[in-house]
């Protein structure tokens, strides 16, 4: 008996440990040796370090370079954010009908979201690279001059926000015409009666029921925008030209593994940090509990 | 859902069969952009050098030879195994570890569960992108201390990504969902927690353990920034670092590099298109992740 209730006491966390061991290692410890090393002037890799305060704040501050990969994120998340899921919309908008082959034209626009963001960096580099590039050749034959996609900063930016949606573009549609199919047909009849347009309808219905659906594809794709954007832009533009793309976390990737910056780079997570917990207490304000507990 | 887009075609719509038209035109267009880029690679991946690097649609004669000359001369045999290795042991970690992590906050009784799983979804948001550094100091001193290395070799490539929060709380919901009474009568026959697991749970899990697969296959397969950081050799690197190495080294072999870009993303794409519905469902399931 004392033993059948020593193991049902002791089981569960056998079950567990594997599992908090990793975790404890290698992401509770590190979130908070992310926030000691960002206090410290770190040398050789974590050999020699020396305390300094705020002070790898205050010089990211006073940072123009830095300013300017924040405003970079940012240009590029609005775009990714706005463009992509305006399109996605009006795609399933028009998508959300008894059309033949709907099934197959799902298949085709999720595909990419499989892809590495590597993967999608060496498709586009390939159609957009001077001298020989698909798009390259059609943009040429279009405009009658060569577009210096990888040479001019904002090509180069555009190059990497059409990547960016490109790749979302069919998630976000799957959860688009998901939220369109679980509309209530009641209200927009019931618009439709009392009067309202076409575009009234729209915003003021549709829309306006979509928008837990687009708040969390907005979550996802500012996630996307600040976080995953790593890969593409390392095989694509090297952060350049001229830093056009060197968005805040392969800033953080170069400081820290480049140039050996490690309590810069680390005080540059802290500051990405922010936007993690932001993003997460809007996710779990807005869709509750109900979502965790509920099953 | 039937009955709505039946209601949606119904007789006084008819007439307007020109936005029908406009419509599916285009859809088209975006079903084309989707897939040309694609297309094209494929396409090059079959050219030879002169083709790819003059803008063709289409390859002379499909040079499968391309494909032989990236696998062997690239080293993308040996990274492809990398991979594999790599993406095995990841996977069965993460399978194993959120199993038994999911059950017992499914089914078991203990003290600080509800804190703990609290404490667990509240890092769900956490990308590995801002955890590099540390973790990247973490795996050097594991292998100063440690019998084995861990940088360059595949303990600091697998370990680190066996513990999913993502796949713990979908194994979670769903074993909570297993009516009570088959738990009680597996009791009555005598079978412990560890029985109940292996002989009812799992079974019925095929599903939601089907998802953890699918994503921890492609996210471990498709991962960059960790292994370009932990491997120096050509011994561990896996494929998705392997390209990259090969774009910088062969710049001007375009059409091997399309290749090479084939063969890194067919696996995934296999899996894509075996699990479409699964990999559809998954998607939407992650969406309540949140």
């Amino acid at each position: 008996m004392y033993t059948a209730k020593f193991k049902g006491r002791f089981l569960p966390w056998l079950f567990l440990t594997p599992t908090l061991v990793i975790l404890v290692v290698f992401l509770y410890y590190p979130v908070v040796q992310t926030f000691v090393l960002s206090t410290y002037r770190v040398a050789f890799l974590g050999l020699r370090k020396k305390f300094i305060g705020l002070d790898n704040f205050v010089s990211l501050a006073q940072d123009t370079g830095y300013w300017h990969t924040v405003w970079v994120t940012l240009i590029i998340t609005a775009v990714v954010v706005v463009g992509g899921l305006g399109i996605s919309l009006a795609i399933a908008m028009l998508a959300n009908r008894d059309l033949r082959g709907g099934s197959i034209y799902r298949v085709l626009l999720i595909w990419p979201f499989a892809l590495s963001p590597a993967v999608t960096g060496v498709i586009f580099l390939f159609m957009f690279s001077p001298g020989f590039g698909a798009i390259n050749y059609l943009t040429e034959q279009i405009t009658g001059s060569e577009l210096n996609w990888l040479g001019n900063p904002r090509l180069a930016i555009t190059l990497i926000i059409l990547a960016s949606i490109w790749r979302n573009l069919g998630y976000n549609v799957v959860f688009y015409l998901a939220g369109l199919q679980n509309l209530n047909t009641e209200v927009l009849e019931a618009a439709s009666i009392d009067g309202a347009t076409n575009w009234q309808r729209f915003w003021k219905v549709t829309f306006a029921l979509l928008s837990p659906m687009s708040f969390f594809l907005l979550i996802t794709n500012i996630t996307y925008s600040f976080f995953d954007l790593f890969g593409m832009i390392d095989i694509v533009t090297k952060g350049g030209p001229l830093d056009a793309t060197n968005v805040m976390i392969y800033n953080l990737y170069r400081d820290g593994f480049e140039y050996y910056k490690t309590g810069l780079a680390a005080a540059q997570s802290v500051i990405l940090f922010a936007v993690v917990v932001g993003l997460t207490i809007i996710q779990f304000r807005t869709t509750g509990t109900r979502v965790h507990y509920g099953g | 859902m039937a009955s709505m887009t039946a209601s949606q075609s119904s007789p006084r719509r008819k007439p307007i069969k020109w936005w029908n038209i406009i419509v599916y035109i285009i859809l088209s267009v975006g079903g084309i952009a989707m897939v040309l880029p694609m297309y094209w690679t494929i396409a090059a991946s079959f050219m030879t050098r002169a083709e790819a690097i003059a803008f063709r649609w289409f390859p002379g004669q499909l040079r499968y030879e391309n494909f032989i000359v990236a696998w062997e001369q690239a080293q993308f045999s040996e990274y492809f195994v990398n991979s594999v290795i790599i993406t095995t042991i990841t996977v069965t970690g993460i399978v194993l570890f959120s199993t038994l992590a999911a059950y017992a906050f499914a089914r078991m009784e203990f003290k600080g569960k509800d804190f703990l799983f609290s404490l667990l979804l509240s890092t769900i948001f956490i990308p590995e992108m801002v955890l590099l550094l540390p973790n990247f100091l973490t795996v050097t001193w594991l292998g100063r201390i440690g019998p084995i290395s861990w940088v360059d070799n595949w303990p600091a490539l697998t370990i680190p990504f066996m513990g999913s929060v993502f796949s713990i709380f979908l194994l979670r919901q769903f074993f909570a969902q297993i009516p009570r009474d088959l738990f009680d009568a597996a009791k009555i026959d005598g079978a412990g927690h560890f029985r109940f697991l292996t002989s009812v749970v799992l079974p019925l899990s095929r599903a939601p353990i089907m998802t953890v697969i699918i994503f921890s296959f492609i996210g471990s397969w498709n991962a960059l920034a960790w292994p370009l950081l932990v491997t120096n050799s050509a011994d561990w690197r896996p494929i998705a670092v392997g390209l990259t190495n090969f774009l910088d080294e062969e710049q001007q072999r375009i059409h091997l590099q399309m290749a090479g870009a084939v063969i890194t993303m067919l696996p995934v794409l296999l899996i894509y298109f075996f699990t479409q519905k699964q990999f559809t469902e998954g998607i939407a399931l992650s969406g309540l992740k949140g």
